[in-house]
């Protein structure tokens, strides 16, 4: 737990020494958020209503979100890639420590410091946009909301250390996550929630680990699941399996993929 | 004439070693080409499905909401075709190597914007143009009109170009050039749909700081017969001057490089 706390005090103070880097992370954040925002701001200055959602419902998924993909969507897994493939995961695999340890310690530090952006800039938002922001009244959906959101960080924390991995194998990582960022920027819900998606391709989009990080727990939040909804408990028990799943192929692969490991580069 | 000759050789012979180099991994290609062409598939489904669901957005149809979408796609394409070798420039600055470009005898500036086109973007750029022409046809503009719209094409690439160099500027002198560069692009992406549903501060800053408007809006509207002459030649002039304070940007630039890695 200490090198925990040590992993996440000295990744906070590295992000603060390439401070532009993080600075116009945040700006290209706030791009999407105004984007999205926009786009149904604007539809419903002409309809009060598209598939259910109103205005207030709408534009309150797309600010949650916001905030939603700020945590579960940050993430420093991405560098394990670069380590294998020029080497520095030698010094990695030296420390008296487990490499995965201090992967989860540097993306709760990232986690931390794009929350507490996140959450300036959506008030900042607030006061220069005005959006109708829907607030849950039971403590229940709160609960809830940080456990989709918790159980969404280590699921795409899994997913991106796979991806990851693939480094063992191939120089073309980047190749992998970049079809891999497609479907993120298409699946997760950030400018159109995936239950407006035809139904028989909503059906098949829920089935994958994209919804959760983005839209399942934004929704809760909105009060468009509520636990008699069937996708409600569906959503949960999906995430369950995709842990158990990503989990295993994590730990296989790595066991694999570090016999093969030669640390070219050093 | 004789100089502008030898320059697209010297481009040609760069763009065939990128293409050499890009798909020497032939599964890293394929996968990048797959991608892109997901990429493009999956936003024009969703825009699709998004149009099904709402009647219209700020007054525009449908095809027209299609029509600014493939536009941008267009020109979004043709700018990362051709300055692909930004991406590349910071690499070069950081280690020094940016010195082996200037020792050359191409002008400073040809390397690092136009260093090689990105095979890739040649590739996809097939399909999106056939699904381009397929859209704008349905609008059955006059030759007059496509022609405006090429030189509008010729224009918005002009602008692109100018940003682009902007960005090389700040790269010698900061090396921060990674995060400027895709902020271009993310504000770029902001023209995906028509500029009249963000309020009117941000129309304000995407018609003359990062003038997608005129990048954008008006090629689609001079395809669908809705335009003024005038903003083409506002265009035109936009796009001149933005480009020639570029390039005054760059000399300041290189004044200051001081080649501190080589």
């Amino acid at each position: 737990m200490k090198s925990i706390v040590v992993i996440v005090r000295n990744t906070i103070s590295e992000a603060f020494l390439y401070r532009t880097n993080f600075l116009l992370w945040r700006f290209r954040m706030i791009v999407r958020f105004l984007i999205a925002y926009s786009i149904w701001n604007t539809v419903f200055e002409t309809q009060s209503l598209v598939a259910s959602y109103s205005r207030a419902s709408m534009l309150t998924y797309i600010a949650v979100g916001y905030v939603v993909g700020s945590v579960v969507l940050s993430t420093r897994t991405q560098e394990l890639g670069d380590e294998i493939n020029d080497g520095r995961l030698s010094n990695a695999l030296l420390r008296p420590q487990s490499y995965f340890i201090w992967i989860l310690g540097r993306d709760i530090a990232d986690k931390l410091l794009n929350f507490s952006l996140c959450l300036l800039e959506i008030g900042l938002l607030w006061v220069w946009l005005r959006p109708p922001i829907q607030v849950p009244t039971d403590f229940a959906t709160w609960i809830l909301v940080g456990v989709a959101i918790v159980l969404g960080s280590f699921l795409y924390m899994l997913i991106n250390i796979l991806l990851s991995l693939s480094g063992f194998w191939t120089n073309e990582v980047w190749a992998i996550r970049f079809t891999f960022f497609i479907f993120l920027e298409f699946l997760t819900g950030w400018v159109i929630p995936p239950d407006l998606f035809p139904p028989f391709l909503s059906k098949l989009v829920f089935l994958t680990p994209f919804p959760y990080l983005y839209y399942f727990p934004a929704s809760i939040w909105t009060g468009r699941l509520v636990p008699s909804d069937p996708l409600y408990l569906q959503g949960f028990i999906v995430i369950g399996i995709w842990l158990m799943v990503l989990g295993v192929l994590n730990w296989k692969f790595w066991k694999v993929g570090l016999k093969r490991y030669g640390a070219e580069g050093r | 004439m004789k100089e502008l000759k030898r320059l697209f050789r010297v481009w040609l012979r760069l763009t065939s070693s990128s293409m050499q180099a890009s798909f020497a991994s032939r599964i890293g290609g394929l996968m990048f080409i797959t991608a892109k062409l997901l990429r493009f598939g999956s936003l024009y489904l969703i825009i699709i499905f998004f149009i099904q669901k709402v009647n219209s957005v700020s007054g525009y149809t449908q095809d027209q909401i299609l029509l600014i979408f493939l536009t941008f796609t267009l020109i979004d394409t043709l700018s990362q075709l051709f300055f692909r070798e930004v991406y590349r420039f910071r690499p070069k600055i950081v280690s020094g190597d940016f010195d082996l470009d200037l020792v050359k005898p191409l002008p400073s500036l040809f390397r690092p914007l136009l260093g090689g086109a990105d095979p890739f973007d040649l590739v996809v750029l097939v399909p999106f143009v056939a699904v381009f022409f397929s859209v704008a046809g349905q609008f059955t503009p006059t030759l007059g009109e496509i022609v405006l719209f090429g030189v509008l094409l010729c224009s918005a690439l002009l602008v692109s170009a100018s940003f682009h160099i902007f960005v090389l500027s700040l790269g010698v002198v900061t090396t921060q050039i990674d995060h400027a560069i895709l902020i271009y692009r993310d504000t770029f992406n902001m023209g995906r749909f028509p500029l009249d549903i963000y309020n009117s501060s941000i129309r304000l800053i995407l018609t003359y700081v990062v003038p997608i408007s005129f990048m954008i809006m008006l090629p689609a509207r001079v395809l669908s017969s809705s335009f003024e002459v005038g903003e083409i030649l506002i265009a035109i002039c936009l796009s001149l001057v933005l480009f020639f304070l570029s390039l005054g940007a760059w000399k300041l630039a290189l004044r200051q490089y001081t080649s501190a890695s080589s």
